[in-house]
């Protein structure tokens, strides 16, 4: 179809009044985000989990302290690739269960966890074979179920061909954790369906039609993932205000990598807003909002690192207390900046536009 | 008949006194000298505190209450002169009000164990108020009972059909309450997260106000199994329409649009792909017009309203407004509010909540 003049007047002109400010371009935006964000995460993501593997594999055939290190390490790895590229919740990690299959948590009430210690304990051979674990519960086939084989009660077994079943177990959580992030690069692949509906325009996009929601699409993801980092990261484990600290419901705590992956998922953040250039949608005089949203991350991030010890451990030491309750804050005053300041500074509402559920 | 009839203007003057009418400002008053129907609608103000306003079918903000934290829907009825306005899920607070005497209003709230989902309905005589509730260390949906003449205090309680009740109409015959059990999860100690997306169903749930059994169940299609259904209006036959919020990817569009009759269950509407996909996967507020014939449908991620006609199931009505979500009945139409302070066409500082309800006119 050709467009005449007068149509293509009137589409600029459409353009221009959803846009928040002048400078802020839809498809700079969506783009940085794909190219600058997603793809990269989901590519490491797939490199570490890739590696996982093949140290799991190592690890079956030849059992010993150092094939358990290298898993744990590889492990680690894993986890700290997946804490960036899980900050994204749209597109195809919402399908098939994607999500949750890679993590399942919280797991407030430890379904999962009995589920994975059944599984140990009757040596459920089903559980060794990836492509059979892909369609039994989420909880069983990700990082959680994977931590508990390489880091849970009695997993020194592992140095030994007394942990062979074990072993095999993990084996195929490792191998459907490789294959979902496959699944995701392949998704996602440079002018893939995804990134064409992605980058296209209008109704054809299903993800953001407009600059309004361009704007609500990164925002928003900001938004949950700082909320997610306060409430259901920090917040699951360390209680501040009356002290009644749950430990053992941190994520990953077997593993000592849940400051790690915390400090990680704020980087991705930071990346988000900073690849999609997401502060052109601010008007000149309202720059400011940036520059506090960017102080806040780079304190938030450098304290967070800072705490990357076992959580018993952080959750006795009276100094790590304080830090832990400081990065609580900074990305409580993160989530106001962003969904109150930035947000009405954008033109959007404060608060009210994500979509919440109610 | 579509829903229990509300008071009319001309009664509502007159119950609402002196009480009420001096309060007003001159405009106000003349607005309100003007206006068929009241409405009231939760609100944020800029400086982050919360309320709900009164406000005219014009969209004129009449009068204006502080809430203590964020409100959602409302409640009306009819035979006990009571509103109740409730808090946002998770917030566990409701406030009962009436405009036709001096009394003041009256604050509740729910267990410590458990908190409003942000809507409620009365029983056909006004004393029993139901809420829908989060029972979050058992994750079961729940209906409270409140006892409207003991200051709301809570008597009792029943299962909703479901996990996360959200909206909740009285039957258009009386004697039932439609719940919309959305399916997800959540507990206060996480927030907003939704902690069961990957096993959770959706439910209509009829039930008997007599006993709180229930009288029937219709969940989702299992290929839909993560469309979470939760906001309702009931149309001039009786049927209940259903909005919906899909929790999978954006590149699926999801049956949003349900009608659900007492014994046909339910059946999603086949609308064009412009339509739904203006929807956005998400649909905020539901609303019947005045006559019951026409039903409105908004979505704040879409910017998007849609209308359609209860009788034949066609789409009466399209329309982009930025953010609109709050939608209720005037007439034959709709008076409809956004996230970024318009109501009707007037422009306020207040961000709109996604709900407007009539609670008082023709």
């Amino acid at each position: 179809m050709r467009l005449n003049r007068a149509a293509l007047t009137a589409i600029a002109l459409f353009i221009s009044a959803n846009a928040a400010n002048a400078a802020f371009d839809l498809d700079a935006v969506m783009l940085g985000m794909a190219d600058g964000f997603v793809r990269p995460a989901y590519a490491s993501f797939a490199e570490k989990a890739g590696a996982m593997e093949t140290a799991m594999d190592a690890l079956c055939a030849a059992p010993s302290a150092t094939t358990v290190d290298a898993a744990r390490a590889a492990f680690s790895q894993t986890v700290t690739a997946w804490a960036s590229a899980e900050m994204l919740r749209s597109g195809p990690v919402m399908e098939n269960n994607r999500l949750e299959r890679i993590l399942f948590y919280p797991d407030r009430k430890g379904t999962g966890l009995k589920q994975v210690q059944a599984a140990l304990a009757a040596t459920d051979a089903t559980v060794t074979d990836a492509s059979a674990l892909a369609k039994k519960s989420v909880a069983m086939q990700g990082l959680g179920a994977l931590e508990f084989v390489l880091t849970g009660a009695d997993a020194d077994q592992l140095a030994t061909v007394d942990g062979s079943f074990r072993c095999r177990y993990g084996l195929a959580v490792s191998q459907n954790i490789h294959a979902l992030s496959g699944e995701l690069v392949g998704a996602w692949v440079k002018n893939g369906d995804v990134d064409k509906a992605w980058n296209s325009h209008g109704m054809d996009n299903p993800f953001a039609q407009n600059d309004r929601e361009a704007l609500n699409l990164v925002l928003g993801t900001i938004i949950h993932g700082l909320e997610l980092v306060r409430d259901v990261r920090i917040g699951a484990f360390f209680d501040e205000k009356d002290g009644k600290d749950k430990p053992k419901s941190a994520l990953y705590w077997r593993s000592q990598n849940t400051m790690r992956s915390v400090a990680e998922n704020l980087v991705a953040l930071e990346r988000i807003f900073e690849k999609s250039g997401l502060d052109s949608a601010l008007p000149e005089d309202e720059a400011y909002v940036a520059q506090s949203i960017r102080f806040d991350f780079r304190v938030a991030i450098d304290a967070a690192k800072t705490l990357d010890f076992p959580v018993e451990k952080l959750l006795s030491d009276e100094k790590a207390r304080k830090k832990l309750a400081f990065v609580h804050a900074i990305v409580s005053d993160l989530i106001h900046r962003f969904d109150q300041d930035f947000a009405i500074a954008s033109g959007l509402a404060a608060g009210f536009s994500f979509a919440d559920g109610d | 008949m579509a829903r229990a009839p509300l008071i009319d203007r001309r009664s509502f003057l007159k119950a609402a006194g002196i009480s009420f009418t001096t309060a007003l400002t001159g405009s106000q008053a003349y607005a309100l000298s003007r206006t068929d129907g009241l409405y009231a609608a939760a609100f944020q103000k800029p400086d982050g505190s919360h309320g709900f306003a009164l406000v005219g079918e014009d969209g004129t903000v009449l009068t204006e209450h502080r809430l203590t934290g964020r409100g959602h829907g409302f409640t009306t009825s009819i035979a006990s002169g009571w509103s109740v306005a409730f808090a946002r899920s998770p917030g566990n607070f409701g406030y009962a009000f009436r405009a036709d005497s001096e009394a003041g209003p009256v604050a509740f709230s729910s267990l410590e164990n458990r908190h409003f989902y942000g809507h409620g309905a009365f029983s056909p005589q006004g004393q029993i108020l139901f809420a829908t509730e989060n029972d979050f260390e058992n994750d079961v949906g729940i209906i409270g009972l409140y006892e409207t003449a003991n200051g709301f205090r809570r008597i009792g309680e029943f299962p909703s059909g479901g996990i996360g009740p959200h909206e909740m109409l009285l039957t258009s015959d009386g004697t039932g309450l439609w719940v919309a059990n959305g399916g997800i999860v959540t507990h206060p100690s996480t927030g907003k997260t939704k902690l069961n997306l990957d096993t959770m169903r959706s439910n209509i749930c009829l039930i008997d106000l007599k006993d709180g059994s229930l009288r029937a169940q219709y969940a989702t299609p299992s290929n839909w199994q993560r469309l979470s259904l939760r906001h309702m209006a009931i149309d001039n036959s009786g049927f209940v329409w259903i909005g919906s919020q899909h929790e999978g990817a954006e590149t699926e569009p999801a049956p949003l649009v349900a009608r659900c009759g007492m014994d046909d269950g339910l059946t999603f509407l086949d609308l064009s792909a412009p339509a739904l996909g203006a929807m956005r996967n998400y649909v905020g507020s539901v609303a019947a017009s005045d006559d019951g014939k026409r039903i409105a449908f908004t979505s704040p991620t879409g910017g998007a309203l849609l209308i359609v006609d209860a009788a034949t199931g066609n789409i009466a009505g399209r329309e982009q407004i930025a953010s609109v979500c709050g939608v209720a009945g005037r007439g034959a139409g709709f008076l409809k509010s956004t996230e970024t302070g318009v109501m009707d066409a007037r422009k306020y500082d207040e961000l709109w909540d996604n709900h407007i309800f009539k609670i008082a006119g023709a």
